[in-house]
């Protein structure tokens, strides 16, 4: 699981309403390590994963390397795949970052640990103020994307796929930083808002 | 002791940094920290990896050199690169601080004496300096402007500035547009994370003798 997942005393459960699909693929891998079902999965997101490292600088060999190691990943960790806290998008987007992490700086991503005797759990919440992220919240938030003013996308994909940080980018787009803070802020209140309305 | 969930938090752009995997390591180890005592930032943490995840199912697909059967003759004939999950061994007194801190304190030097009212004991991470810091309580420590960044993390007992009052869990990013003078609480001394992206510069009486202690 992404590092944001939880130790059992999550009371969240939202059932999403319509399912993702690709989480059951997941789940056929983990529970009976369907090929099928993996490569059904392989094929989806390999290129995508390729495609994201490529984008933040590998060369061709690196992210080919890379994202296999990330399928692999997929595959030896299935079973640890809780579709009530991500989708299998997110999942894999945490993997991929962690495993560039690790390739580039040669150390891991430094990350909080659940079973940390001084970590604070998640306070129990209502069905209707989950945290974290449902079927239904990807397809609002695919929206919501689609919806940004392109300044805005424009600086949100350059955050996440350009490994950049906020002052690198205001440097490179020769802005000051506290433009480039606040247009992603909008960004981000306006897909967390996009999240929130739909409850 | 505080009971209650931090109340100063890292700010939403550090965060967004440290969920797309642009924060140095040293930051992240202190994002690292804060949510493990902070529920809500784990939470907006998730929020932000879900966009990552979003944007990654939005890629454009680029050609792959290999099959998923391909993959399954590496993964049966390889051997799963082992986990190393010992915990590494720490002095008592810091055995209770979060666990992405151990590594680096592990480690790190030992404790060094900076003024009579600060110890530093520096923790090796690349992107700036980062030290654990202890303030004897009741005491300032020395007046100091900095370029860059500086992000200081509560890791016990607490202090105020002119900013507010930090304990636990508090996070406090300041820039150099600050001069600030934290006093550690009464009760007892305050154990810190601190980190410095820029230079740090004492002012102040004792700034002449003090600076030429601090290596950068």
């Amino acid at each position: 699981m992404p590092a944001t997942g939880v130790g059992g005393n999550v009371t969240l459960l939202q059932v999403p309403s319509r399912p993702d699909p690709f989480a059951s693929l997941v789940l056929a891998v983990a529970q009976t390590q369907d090929r099928t079902a993996f490569a059904r999965l392989f094929d989806h997101f390999a290129p995508r994963v390729k495609s994201y490292l490529l984008r933040l600088g590998s060369s061709d060999g690196e992210a080919e390397e890379a994202m296999q190691e990330v399928m692999i990943s997929l595959w030896r960790r299935a079973g640890s795949f809780d579709p009530r806290l991500a989708s299998v998008s997110t999942w894999l987007f945490t993997i991929a970052r962690n495993r560039r992490i690790d390739m580039i700086r040669r150390s891991r991503r430094p990350e909080f640990d659940p079973d940390d005797p001084v970590f604070r759990p998640d306070e129990a919440v209502d069905g209707a103020d989950s945290l974290y992220e449902t079927a239904e919240d990807a397809r609002t938030l695919s929206v919501a994307l689609r919806e940004l003013p392109p300044e805005q996308a424009d600086l949100i994909r350059k955050a996440y796929y350009e490994d950049k940080s906020h002052s690198a980018i205001a440097d490179e787009l020769a802005l000051p930083l506290g433009t480039v803070k606040s247009r992603i802020r909008l960004a981000l209140a306006r897909l967390r808002g996009a999240l929130k309305e739909r409850r | 002791m505080n009971a209650m969930t931090p109340l100063h938090h890292p700010d939403p752009d550090l965060l967004l940094d440290y969920a797309s995997g642009a924060l140095s390591e040293a930051a992240s180890a202190m994002i690292a920290a804060h949510l493990t005592y902070c529920p809500a930032c784990r939470a907006e943490h998730a929020r932000l990896e879900a966009v990552g995840g979003r944007l990654l199912e939005e890629e454009d697909t680029v050609p792959v050199h290999c099959s998923s059967h391909d993959l399954f003759e590496r993964i049966f004939s390889e051997k799963p690169k082992a986990e190393s999950s010992a915990l590494p061994a720490l002095p008592v007194e810091l055995q209770r601080l979060p666990r992405p801190l151990h590594p680096y304190i592990a480690r790190s030097g030992n404790w060094r004496s900076v003024t009579r009212n600060l110890a530093e004991r520096p923790l090796p991470a690349d992107g700036g300096r980062l030290r654990l810091m202890r303030i004897r309580a009741g005491q300032a420590m020395p007046r100091h402007t900095h370029r860059g960044r500086e992000m200081v993390m509560v890791l016990s007992g607490g202090f105020s500035d002119e900013m507010g009052t930090y304990e636990r869990g508090d996070f406090s990013v300041t820039t150099d547009a600050h001069t600030h003078t934290p006093i550690a609480h009464a009760e007892q001394d305050c154990l810190c994370i601190a980190l410095v992206e820029g230079h740090l510069r004492l002012t102040g009486v004792l700034g002449f003798v003090v600076n030429p202690f601090l290596k950068f």
